[in-house]
């Protein structure tokens, strides 16, 4: 897909882990991994939202579209 | 809960259903076969490939078209137990229901000519049979929708 989801990148930025993110945003962590490889096929508008507070971004920060 | 319970209870039913429909076939393909007299097979040496395709046929695919509904069930409780409604592999039992129910009901409807001894026998195709078949394909096929759906629902964070 040519969507890539930068929560790595916005994650070592705020030197934050996945365990805290995820529970700072209420997902499982193995939800969040799902989003972190880029396997997940949608992302609620609620978790984008949730993502972007916690991470204190833009959802352009997490989410990027590269041209394969 | 309450519909998964009522499924539960349907699924026990049908299988038990299932379960008696092949152990009748087994017998009445049993005395079919070693019986004489009326309703049971007289070998012709002319339609012996056929006849033997016809009561093999039918005893091999109904009783395979009951299983095979069990197993479906079985699987379909199991899967609504552990939280995933569609489990892909239904896909493919749902295919070879709707397979063994067509070759097995074929067979049925022509095994009068499987019993009987004549050589100008004619073998029939009954439109239901082609007809139920069909809709269990087209079962099949939206069940496959409903397994992607519901993958992507699940991989929907």
């Amino acid at each position: 897909m040519s969507i890539i989801v930068n929560v790595d990148v916005m994650l070592a930025r705020r030197k934050m882990t996945s365990g805290e993110l995820a529970e700072k945003i209420g997902i499982t962590q193995a939800n969040l991994s799902i989003l972190k490889t880029g396997k997940a096929k949608a992302v609620r508008f609620s978790t984008l939202d949730a993502l972007c507070k916690a991470l204190d971004c833009q959802p352009g920060d997490i989410l990027e579209y590269r041209a394969e | 809960m309450k519909t998964s319970k009522g499924m539960t209870g349907i699924a026990v039913a049908a299988s038990l259903l299932c379960t008696v429909s092949i152990v009748w076939i087994f017998c009445q393909s049993y005395f079919i076969s070693t019986g004489s007299g009326e309703g049971c097979i007289v070998w012709h040496e002319e339609l012996y490939p056929l006849q033997a395709a016809i009561f093999t046929g039918r005893l091999l695919f109904k009783s395979m078209f009951y299983a095979l509904i069990m197993v479906f069930l079985f699987k379909q409780i199991k899967a609504i137990k552990s939280g995933v409604l569609f489990p892909g592999i239904n896909v493919t039992i749902l295919y070879c229901i709707a397979g063994s129910y067509l070759i097995g009901n074929i067979c049925d409807d022509n095994i009068a000519t499987a019993l009987t001894s004549s050589s100008h026998a004619a073998f029939a195709i009954n439109g239901d049979t082609l007809l139920y078949a069909a809709l269990l394909v087209v079962f099949a096929l939206i069940y496959k929708v409903a397994v992607r759906v519901s993958e992507e629902n699940n991989l929907t964070i």
